[in-house]
């Protein structure tokens, strides 16, 4: 049950980052930066996090897989950023004391991975002929501080639900 | 702290590269049409993303129509000024395109095979690609409406891009700011003499696109309207493109490059027109009577 409701969760958040987020997205008002919404990469490293990096590989692997499908032409590339970062983060946690700031660190360096990973291979296969300077200032930075707040927004319900997860979880082995 | 990666795990990153390169190897070769899961997800989703996109959208649009609400006295009295003229023009174009049909009567010229001949029907936008290394658009009409791959795709103000993926229910349509060695359109300037080349690609630093290959003894000017070609086959010709902003001439000096900025708003698209050229069967001495 708490697990539907995780998955449906990512989900709708899957939804929202290429509808509602796009409706007020900033370049409509003429505004020189892109903000890349990532809310479900950012729940999937806490999932990894939270839960286990093995879990946090699976939903990476699905809702990767998702976004490839469904917002671009390559398969693989998300699938692969988000759970590979998923699980690099998922092992980090474990040699700190988790509370928000660290969380939140944790996060942004996920995120910061996924994004240089993305960067550098659509450079190397010309889907993008962004240079590395815009791309730190135009879009790095500004997505990063959008992802930042949006993880301090759902931190605290989604740890709740994650630690009820693996609470049940442990009771079931 | 646990291992981070024991043997096995390390055998499995190393697969799950070689399998990440394999699918991308594979994804990105041209392809006619989409797998049928891919189909069916992306229909599926499609379905989703309208039911979500639709609210959003018409809640942003009431919001930006409070905010109209000021201008519009003003701008009610400049289209009523506006009003007479159109009514002038609007007689001209009955009186121009009826002398069209006569004449190309006279020459014996079909009138439905043109090079700018087409239909539309409109569509709406339902989602579009989060990340903004791929700038796809999803709309709402499909094979079953119609939609087939390479159409052209407009808003009331300009070319936005091309289709790129028919589903039966909805489908992708590639923007021309979407950088890709495909995304190429026969494009002409049409001042005094038609100047022909080529959208190349879009600068993603200057936000504008990529007029190349015009031939080095021709003027562009900075103001001209660029519009499609119809040449290339995809596009008929008279799609406004956008207006050129910088001329440069190539190193080699062969030919000039200018910079489009594109007419139509590409982050403010809602409904979007998508244009059928019919079935074309252009006879080559039609279409050499065109390119002159």
């Amino acid at each position: 049950m708490k697990q539907l409701l995780l998955s449906g969760t990512l989900f709708v958040l899957f939804l929202i980052e290429g509808t509602v987020f796009q409706v007020f997205a900033p370049e409509q008002y003429d505004l020189e930066f892109q903000l890349i919404p990532r809310f479900v990469a950012v729940v999937v490293l806490l999932v990894g996090m939270y839960l286990s990096p093995m879990f946090g590989v699976i939903f990476g692997v699905i809702f990767g897989l998702l976004h490839d499908l469904i917002y671009t032409d390559l398969v693989g590339v998300y699938m692969f950023g988000i759970a590979v970062s998923a699980y690099i983060i998922g092992y980090l946690a474990k040699v700190f004391q988790l509370n928000w700031f660290t969380s939140l660190v944790l996060v942004l360096l996920g995120f910061t991975m996924l994004e240089f990973y993305v960067y550098e291979l659509f450079s190397l296969i010309n889907i993008t002929n962004l240079s590395f300077n815009s791309f730190i200032h135009d879009r790095y930075l500004p997505s990063l501080i959008l992802n930042g707040i949006f993880m301090l927004i759902v931190y605290f319900p989604v740890k709740r639900l994650l630690e009820e997860l693996s609470e049940s979880r442990r009771q079931e082995n | 702290m646990p291992q981070f990666f024991s043997n096995k795990r390390l055998i499995v990153l190393l697969v799950s590269i070689i399998v990440l390169v394999a699918l991308i190897g594979t994804s990105m070769k041209e392809r006619d049409a989409l797998t049928i899961p891919e189909q069916f997800f992306k229909d599926s989703v499609g379905w989703l993303q309208s039911v979500f996109y639709k609210p959003a959208n018409s809640v942003a649009g009431l919001f930006e129509s409070v905010g109209e609400m000021k201008d519009m006295y003003e701008e009610n009295k400049l289209l009523k000024s506006r009003l007479n003229e159109f009514v002038a023009l609007s007689e001209e174009l009955k009186e121009v395109k009826q002398e069209n049909a006569e004449l190309k009567n006279e020459l014996n010229i079909d009138p439905s095979t043109g090079i700018s001949n087409y239909q539309t029907f409109h569509a709406n936008m339902i989602a579009r690609s989060p990340d903004r290394w791929n700038d796809l658009l999803t709309i709402d009409k499909g094979k079953q409406d119609g939609v087939e791959a390479n159409m052209a795709v407009t808003t009331p103000k300009g070319l936005i891009g091309k289709i790129k993926n028919v589903q039966p229910f909805s489908s992708t349509v590639q923007l021309v700011s979407d950088v890709d060695r495909t995304n190429r359109i026969a494009a002409m300037t049409q001042e005094d003499k038609n100047v022909f080349g080529t959208i190349e690609g879009y600068d993603s630093e200057k936000d504008m696109l990529i007029f190349a290959k015009i031939p080095v003894d021709t003027k562009v000017k900075k103001g001209q309207t660029v519009i499609t070609a119809g040449n290339g086959g995809i596009f008929p010709r008279g799609i406004v493109i956008g207006e050129i902003m910088d001329v440069e001439t190539d190193n080699v000096g062969t030919t000039q490059t200018a910079y489009v900025k594109p007419a139509a708003d590409l982050y403010d698209i809602n409904n979007v027109m998508v244009i059928d050229r019919g079935a074309q069967t252009v006879t080559p001495s039609s279409e050499e009577g065109d390119e002159e």
